[in-house]
């Protein structure tokens, strides 16, 4: 705790002196950009957006985990299956989100479906790659021990299989949220009346690059803080199926 | 001595080849083997001899390439929990997101056993094996002996005829190895079941078997020789008998380090 805000308390003296010789509108000084939050505060556009971006990102990574979990599990289950999706997953998972954004702006329309779209096609492949490898990784002598007891290969997926790749999933999810949170910030300078990408984006026009940096340490700050509630979840919750940190990061 | 009772498992020119590059080799070849109820069968043999193929083929978990094996006269294709197994490995047989009582109900659970018949069950086995006081741990905070008795609760509610267990106690220090054998005799006095129990330790072998059948090495591995030992349990090791049935059965190894030609050995079952 005391290392992290002796970094902050570093990174914000750097930050005030470089100000010092730079124009307000190039970079503003901290100073300047508390003062600039404190406007789109009042005015409720930065809680706005924050919330509209992050019901985005909770929405499109809630329904990609949702979908890629049991299909990863299905799919590193059958070993044809397997082989049959093995080059399509690796295909698809170099290719950004960002890369389809015009295509799915054209096909989806500029409204919410796209971005979430855009939100769910990121998460499935990063959830999907995990769950399979997780799969894969099942000690033969668990499903082993289960079938000698009179499990059915039902019952092996959902008692042994499932249980095990708990962490693999866990792991996928927060990558997943990560990029989740890269993909709206593009969706909405792109395509969007709202949101944080959208503040990033356009407070350049008013020279309100105080604005810039609120949004971005606002960004920061969601993604912070929602990985914490993740882990802070997963180390309650799912403990006892081998999620947790000895060393948090 | 009773009536002999009736066989419980055959096993008749049992082999099982692996592709090994381009050529097939056998790991076992023509194994035969009777095994009656009730009976503690110790399969001993070297490290790497084929006893954990022959087991898993018992087991079901692997398929015979050629031979005969039933069990009650009824071929054994796939596994079954009336053929219950103790693997080596109890880190990886029990689950670790269950505590030690969920992990004992397991079986029962997945063949649907009523829920106060599963509870009367499973404390049953649970004190049995002396860890009723530990019955809400989960293995992480458990010992590896504690985890091995776990296991052996988790097969023994299932209520399985046979009991398979490969080298169960073969990753524990020697004291609790000791304590878990005598244990194992009065868990197998009690219930009455058949063990086909794997071990390369030659002691252990003559501690707790009725049978010890004699493996040779792989490839080809075969039983060439079962002995029945009839002293009285708890044995005690440093009786005359007992060492002169372990020179016995040590002769074996020693003859095949010095020559590997024992093939001439009258395989006398």
């Amino acid at each position: 705790m005391a290392s992290g805000i002796a970094t902050w308390a570093i990174l914000i003296l750097l930050w005030f002196l470089a100000s010092l010789s730079q124009d307000e509108t190039f970079l503003p000084s901290p100073l300047e950009t508390v003062q600039g939050t404190k406007e789109i505060i009042t005015n409720g556009k930065l809680l706005l957006f924050s919330f509209v971006s992050l019901k985005r990102v909770l929405i499109g990574w809630s329904i990609g985990t949702l979908v890629a979990a049991p299909l990863g599990l299905v799919v590193g289950r059958v070993g044809f299956l397997r082989k049959l999706v093995e080059p399509f997953v690796n295909f698809f998972r170099f290719i950004p989100a960002m890369a389809f954004l015009t295509l799915f702006l054209m096909w989806f329309g500029v409204g919410e479906s796209s971005k979430l779209i855009l939100i769910i096609y990121g998460t499935v492949f990063t959830v999907m790659v995990n769950t399979i490898a997780g799969v894969i990784a099942v000690d033969p002598n668990r499903i082993n021990s289960a079938r000698t007891l009179g499990a059915s290969e039902w019952q092996i997926i959902r008692t042994v299989i499932w249980p095990s790749i708990i962490p693999y999933v866990f792991t996928g999810a927060r990558l997943g949220l990560g990029g989740s949170f890269s993909s709206i910030i593009a969706a909405e300078m792109l395509a969007s009346k709202e949101g944080l990408g959208y503040l990033i984006y356009t407070s350049r026009l008013y020279f309100h690059t105080d604005w810039i940096f609120a949004g971005i340490i606002c960004l920061g700050l969601l993604g912070y803080l929602s990985d914490k509630l993740l882990r802070i979840l997963g180390n309650h919750l799912l403990k006892k199926y081998g999620v947790h940190e000895k060393v948090g990061f | 001595m009773a009536v002999l009772k009736n066989h419980i498992i055959e096993i008749k020119n049992l082999s099982k080849a692996y592709a090994t590059g381009t050529a097939e080799s056998n790991v076992i070849s023509d194994i035969n083997l009777n095994i009656r109820e009730g009976e503690f069968h110790i399969l001993l043999g070297p490290s790497g001899c084929g006893k954990s193929t022959l087991l898993n083929i018992i087991a079901g978990l692997l398929r015979k390439t050629e031979g005969k094996i039933s069990m009650n006269g009824k071929s054994i294709r796939t596994p079954d929990k009336d053929r219950g197994v103790v693997f080596q490995n109890a880190d990886t047989a029990i689950y670790p997101w269950l505590t030690v009582y969920e992990n004992v109900e397991y079986g029962l659970k997945i063949n649907r056993v009523p829920k106060e018949e599963r509870k009367k069950i499973v404390e049953h086995y649970i004190d049995m094996v002396g860890l009723s006081e530990h019955k809400d741990k989960f293995p992480g905070e458990l010992s590896g002996g504690m985890k091995q008795r776990t296991q052996i609760a988790r097969v023994l509610a299932n209520d399985p005829q046979v009991l398979i267990m490969d080298e169960p106690f073969g990753a524990l220090d020697a004291q609790t190895r000791r304590t878990m054998q005598q244990e194992l005799i009065k868990i197998w006095q009690k219930t009455g079941k058949t063990i086909i129990f794997v071990t390369h330790d030659i002691q252990e072998a003559l501690l707790l078997g009725t049978d010890i059948s004699i493996m040779s090495k792989s490839p080809d591995a075969k039983i060439y020789q079962t002995y029945k030992v009839d002293f009285a349990y708890p044995r005690d090791e440093t009786t005359e008998e007992f060492n002169a049935f372990y020179r016995t059965l040590n002769a074996h190894f020693i003859e095949r380090d010095a020559d590997e030609s024992y093939d001439d050995l009258k395989i006398a079952i």
